[in-house]
């Protein structure tokens, strides 16, 4: 019965509907599953278990009242925890937060429990969604499933290690330059950033206003497209998921690779996976063409300014009153903003223009590009000179100057069992584009039929054992 | 902050990023980390900003977060 918590969207709710289990034994798998395995993970922070039961009860009330009704009836989901959801705290994973909890849900939330899914509880982050896996915050940073040394990348950490594991269907991230895409290739799971703004940031936590996204995060491309039609604002589309499936044959698709030998080369793993992903394209018949676009560092620099400038302007006031009260590395990381001058911000954001716009050009009358995710392979945990360097170099930031959906997908593993993503991205508002092409390489590749092994059995591995902090 | 003192921080002249108490930033963090201020001030003088070439500095910023079309 566990693998029903590895199965898709779609899958569980055909279970469901044919009676196979009802929403309420599938909360308490998922509850259980928790309980069991995630003190070896800590991907959650909070479980509220009354309030899982309640909304799986009206779940399951619905799927008796629209037997062939929504897919997200019954569909447990967790909740990164910079994002409100009623009744609950928002920790922001700060000593800073308010403690008291949220009187209402932010947009997003209240999309996906409208959609008649059940919110699990709320993930573990970065402090802010910023900073790094700190040891000093609230709650210790969550580890990756497949090997539990290693930092599950971030900001959406909890969110994306309790996907891969198998204790949530699926979760929402907030992605600033990177923080849904960077966990999901770190996980070996598929994390979408859409547009900027096509789901709506009330009741998020900014962290910077022109950059944050809120953006799904599941084991497969069809799932995204699921959630996204929950969660979105539409633009036209009656479904994401109506072009999936659908051939790509002849669709045109840049690569920027030239992007990846910017600054140093790429791990040879994440390298070679990228290349299988090329060759996988080729031969769903796609058109890949070179693109050169300007400097990446121009990207990476306006981001950097914009980022720093626009949280320090949120977090101004309480790192001069209470710099005590943050963990080290986002004290850090915020702190920087206060050295960004106002001059300094307007050119970075005539930059965004200039570079958005040399983007369009570069990419015009393209399908989709694709490029690598990560730089590197998932490193220790604790490592902090690795870790500053993995943050330092990644191709996702392009798209938060830019605003245009970019979507992570994994495409196998490396010789050591990590798992190996590309990102792919598309012109603003052609999300249904992006996940059909993302679903092809997906079915081509298959990577994402693989979880990890030790959370595949519902019997905690005696490898395993609680981690409340640093090994 | 000047230009010039900018253009010092994190430099030779000033390390420790003294020249910033001008502006009185962050005093008690300055006051509390000073270890976490100086890496601040020292990696803000290293990183290079790179803006693409022939931007023109009259032209519109990009305030407006649309990204239809030629706007960001």
């Amino acid at each position: 019965m566990n693998d029903a918590c590895f199965m898709t969207i779609a899958e569980a709710a055909d279970a469901m509907r044919a009676g196979r289990f009802s929403a309420t034994e599938f909360a308490r798998m998922h509850l259980d599953r928790i309980e069991k395995l995630d003190p070896t993970l800590n991907s959650f922070v909070c479980i509220d278990r009354a309030r899982v039961l309640a909304a799986a009860a009206r779940a399951d009330r619905q799927l008796r009242e629209e037997p062939d009704g929504r897919p997200l009836i019954g569909i447990p989901v967790a909740i990164k925890d910079i994002v409100d959801v009623e009744g609950l705290p928002t920790s922001c994973n700060s000593r800073i937060s308010p403690r008291e909890a949220a009187t209402s849900s932010a947009v997003a939330v209240v999309r996906l429990e409208s959609a008649g899914a059940v919110v699990l509880g709320k993930t573990v982050l970065h402090e802010f969604a910023t900073g790094g896996p700190g040891f000093d915050l609230p709650f210790p940073p969550a580890r990756n499933p497949w090997d539990r040394a290693k930092h599950p990348g971030g900001s959406s950490s909890g969110s994306a290690s309790a996907v891969a594991a198998g204790l949530a269907v699926a979760a929402l991230g907030t992605d600033t330059a990177g923080s849904v895409r960077h966990p999901a290739t770190a996980c070996g799971i598929v994390g979408l950033k859409p547009t900027y703004d096509l789901v709506p940031r009330t009741g998020v936590f900014p962290l910077s206003f022109s950059l944050d996204h809120v953006g799904p995060m599941a084991r497969t491309v069809a799932d995204c497209a699921i959630l996204l039609d929950a969660l979105a604002d539409r633009r036209g589309a009656e479904s994401y998921s109506d072009e999936l499936g659908a051939p790509i044959s002849g669709l045109k698709i840049g690569v920027l690779d030239g992007v990846h030998a910017e600054g140093g080369p790429a791990d040879p793993a994440v390298l070679s996976g990228f290349e299988c992903a090329l060759e996988a394209l080729r031969r769903t018949g796609a058109r890949l063409m070179p693109v050169s676009l300007p400097p990446f560092a121009a990207f990476q620099s306006c981001l950097r300014i914009i980022q720093q400038g626009e949280s320090y302007a949120i977090h101004r006031q309480w790192l001069d009153e209470r710099p005590g009260d943050y963990g080290a590395m986002s004290r850090e990381k915020l702190a920087a903003g206060a050295l960004v001058g106002a001059a300094d911000f307007v050119v970075a954001q005539q930059a965004r223009r200039e570079l958005t716009a040399r983007y369009r050009i570069a990419t015009r009358g393209l399908d989709a590009v694709i490029v690598l995710s990560s730089f590197y392979r998932p490193c220790q945990v604790d490592d902090e000179n690795a870790l500053a360097a993995t943050y330092d170099r990644s191709a996702r930031g392009i798209f938060n100057v830019t605003g245009d959906p970019a979507i992570a997908v994994p495409v196998g593993f490396s010789s050591d069992g990590m798992p190996l993503g590309i990102q792919l991205a598309a012109p603003p508002y052609r999300e249904s584009r992006l996940l059909r092409i993302a679903h092809a390489l997906e079915t081509e590749i298959g990577a994402t039929d693989l979880h990890p092994a030790s959370f595949v059995d519902s019997r905690v591995d005696p490898a395993l054992e609680r981690t409340d902090g640093r090994d | 902050m000047g230009d010039e003192t900018r253009a010092k921080a994190g430099k030779g002249d000033d390390p420790d990023g003294s020249n910033f108490a001008c502006d009185q930033p962050l005093g008690a963090l300055r006051s509390a980390y000073p270890e976490t201020w100086r890496k601040i001030v020292e990696r803000a003088g290293r990183q290079a900003t790179v803006f693409p070439a022939g931007m023109n500095p009259a032209a519109e910023p990009a305030f407006r977060y649309v990204v239809d079309g030629d706007d960001a």
